[in-house]
């Protein structure tokens, strides 16, 4: 009677375990991710946010703009950033392999978890807000430090900076269905060279902590002078040369 | 904690319990106890830890395969809880099902949670761009996606087989000749970081670019009319009477046309477009069309005025630049507003309803006005001053009854900080043109309007 059972839950699991890498085979990971060992229950994550992204593409508007013959396959990496897709717990619907390139997280690991596990803790609020005050064609934006396994070590030239997270800035459209929205990343230019290259056809402005001009490159000069000193516009407020608009703006960012 | 913060408000029903306990990652208690713990205790803890873990692994796990069985259909069709074995079975049917229905071609095939199509889709969606390939010798368009219609209110045809530069803003074009010629011309300088100081890098030191490429241009926009993306959030340029929007372009150059675009052998830029978006409205937003904006300087001279005063009160920048704020006032109110300017720079807000002047009458506006101080000097650096014209003549509530004055009788004070013989002077020049439908406009006729 034992045995019977035990040979019983012995076939049961031998079942079990063809349907999971039947399961596996099915998910859309490239091979070289899908051979390595994926644990069961990733497995049946990952399953189910697919199937729960396809439920959203497969909306009677999907016809859209498919007209097309030809698109490339690898239009990620033309990209200077990432997508995702969340639903309406915050779930990850979607995330693009390339968030690897720009954070050094895993598609794998995060695909149906909840996106604000990776989010900085001061910065939840934010996101939060921005979801939810995102209307069809209106799109939100914040600035968000995202984890990220790429960053450096705090050393002594960033104290402010925040160890293991980087800067994103991201672009929340709503969906097709209102519960999902469509977030567009973008990392932020990190300093980690030690000299930018400057294109002919941008300028060049050093200032102090107020934001006076102490410095200003031929190209800036060429630019600005004319408009906005008569003379010299080294100890011209930066302030005095944005759209009064965006004063508001840049004081924030100065502080 | 901070799950519900974002659920709430969100959306209100569903069906979501997971204890987040025994969801997360083994927290660090039992780890931290091992260490402390003597042999036997040790061993004990190990045992326990570990059951704690199969635990939560089971949980999640049953979690998960519940969640799978609510999304695949056939389960939730069968009426009754199906067993974990049928859930596998039926959903690794289901997924089957959604992968034949996405893949369309074999040979391009790369497994992925979005097809080609749908990244497009998203492309559109999220980033409001479309790829376009460019040749690099001839700057000829040898593809751009249909999802350029909405983005540009273009169609495709429009750019097929068209040299980019007459897409684009012309003061762009040698710009984009730098990025597609891929030479190192367009970067020769160099911004040392450390030192901020900026350098010319010897052509030597590099020899070629890398094939990546990421610039802005300006695009020229069509006129669809009824497709028209988030119309008030991108910055328009206006050049020969046509619009162009800020297009963040990123790619890459390839050696050769990319497969299933018959053109001639030869570099070409692969590239995706997408729309530069304002994150605020940037004009025609319904909460904002009747304000514009002002800068004022310490002696009370606008310094910068918002191009929408031209809409709403049909004067034009050059006009007002470098004149007095109160110049803007009816002449009623000239002292109301030059007072109160006085009272800002002593720290009093102001908030103010006045008249203003407009090309051929006068109009009630609310003028709201701070101080803008350097956040790190603290010095003055400003004033903002937002006015609001007022359409309807309810709301119009002047604060103080002003007696009608003569325009120009501003008496010369010396105490005053403002050097008022420059302005008399200044609006003796204009007084013969432009100028003139001011000084002529008669106080009485307004009085109708409100």
């Amino acid at each position: 009677m034992m045995r019977a059972t035990k040979s019983q839950a012995q076939q049961r699991r031998q079942l079990e375990n063809f349907e999971f890498s039947q399961l596996a085979k099915e998910l859309p990971l490239a091979r070289a991710i899908s051979d390595q060992h994926i644990d069961k229950t990733t497995m049946v994550r990952l399953a189910t946010s697919y199937i729960k992204l396809h439920e959203i593409f497969t909306s009677p508007n999907k016809g859209y703009y498919c007209h097309d013959s030809y698109w490339t396959s690898n239009h990620l990496e033309l990209l200077d950033g990432f997508f995702i897709i969340i639903d309406r717990r915050g779930d990850v619907l979607y995330i693009s392999e390339t968030i690897s390139i720009y954070l050094g997280l895993s598609q794998v690991e995060m695909t149906g978890n909840p996106f604000i596990d990776y989010i900085h803790q001061q910065d939840i609020e934010c996101f939060t807000s921005a979801v939810n005050y995102c209307h069809p064609n209106w799109p939100q934006m914040c600035n968000l430090r995202v984890k990220s396994s790429l960053t450096k070590r705090a050393n002594k030239d960033a104290i402010r900076a925040s160890p293991g997270y980087k800067v994103l800035k991201i672009e929340i459209t709503m969906g097709e269905t209102c519960s999902t929205r469509l977030i567009s990343c973008y990392p932020m230019p990190t300093p980690i060279l030690s000299t930018l290259s400057i294109s002919s056809q941008s300028f060049v402005i050093i200032t102090g902590l107020d934001l006076c001009i102490s410095y200003a490159d031929d190209k800036a000069i060429q630019m600005l002078q004319s408009i906005y000193a008569s003379n010299n516009l080294k100890g011209v407020s930066f302030y005095s040369i944005i759209d009064i608009m965006d004063s508001e703006i840049i004081r924030k960012n100065a502080l | 904690m901070a799950q519900d913060v974002f659920m709430d408000p969100w959306q209100t029903a569903t069906s979501f319990s997971m204890e987040d306990e025994d969801l997360g990652m083994p927290s660090g208690k039992y780890a931290r106890m091992d260490d402390e713990m003597g042999g036997e205790n040790k061993e004990r803890f190990a045992r326990e830890n570990h059951s704690e873990i199969e635990r939560r692994r089971r949980n999640k796990m049953t979690h998960y395969i519940n969640e799978l069985a609510e999304m695949v259909p056939q389960c939730a069709a069968l009426g009754r809880k199906p067993d974990k074995l049928t859930i596998l079975r039926m959903a690794v049917t289901h997924m089957k099902a959604i992968r034949g229905h996405a893949v369309h071609d074999e040979t391009s095939y790369k497994p992925s949670f979005l097809s080609d199509q749908e990244l497009k889709h998203l492309i559109l969606e999220a980033a409001n761009g479309f790829l376009f390939v460019v040749c690099c010798q001839t700057g000829r368009v040898l593809y751009v996606a249909d999802s350029i219609v909405p983005v540009l209110n273009l169609k495709q045809e429009d750019w097929l087989h068209r040299n980019l530069n007459e897409l684009i803003h012309p003061d762009d074009q040698e710009k984009i000749r730098d990025q597609l010629c891929g030479s190192e011309v367009s970067v020769n300088k160099v911004l040392d970081l450390k030192s901020g100081s900026v350098k010319r890098e010897g052509t030597s030191s590099r020899v070629h670019m890398s094939c990546r490429r990421g610039f802005i241009c300006r695009m020229r926009l069509g006129n669809l009319e009824p497709l028209h993306r988030l119309r008030n959030r991108r910055p328009l340029f206006q050049h020969a009477g046509q619009n162009y929007v800020v297009m963040h372009c990123t790619g890459y150059i390839k050696n050769a046309p990319p497969q299933g675009i018959d053109a001639p052998s030869s570099s070409c830029l692969v590239a995706i477009a997408r729309l530069q978006v304002a994150s605020m409205p940037i004009c025609a937003d319904p909460t904002s069309t009747s304000q514009f904006a002002v800068r004022v300087s310490e002696d009370g001279k606008m310094t910068f005025i918002d191009c929408k005063v031209t809409d709403l009160i049909g004067l034009n920048v050059d006009q007002l630049i470098g004149r007095y704020w109160w110049n803007l006032a009816h002449p009623a109110d000239e002292k109301t507003l030059q007072d109160a300017f006085v009272a800002l720079l002593s720290d009093q807000p102001m908030r103010l309803q006045i008249r203003v002047r407009t090309a051929t009458d006068y109009a009630p506006c609310t003028i709201s006005a701070y101080k803008f101080m350097n956040p790190y000097s603290e010095q003055f650096e400003y004033v903002v001053a937002t006015h609001q014209i007022v359409t309807s003549t309810e709301e119009w509530n002047p604060t103080a009854a002003v007696p009608p004055q003569q325009p120009q009788q501003q008496v010369p004070n010396n105490n005053a900080p403002f050097d008022t013989s420059d302005y008399s002077a200044a609006y003796a020049v204009n007084n013969g043109n432009t100028w003139q439908q001011w000084a002529d406009a008669p106080g009485s006729s307004t009085s109708g309007g409100f």
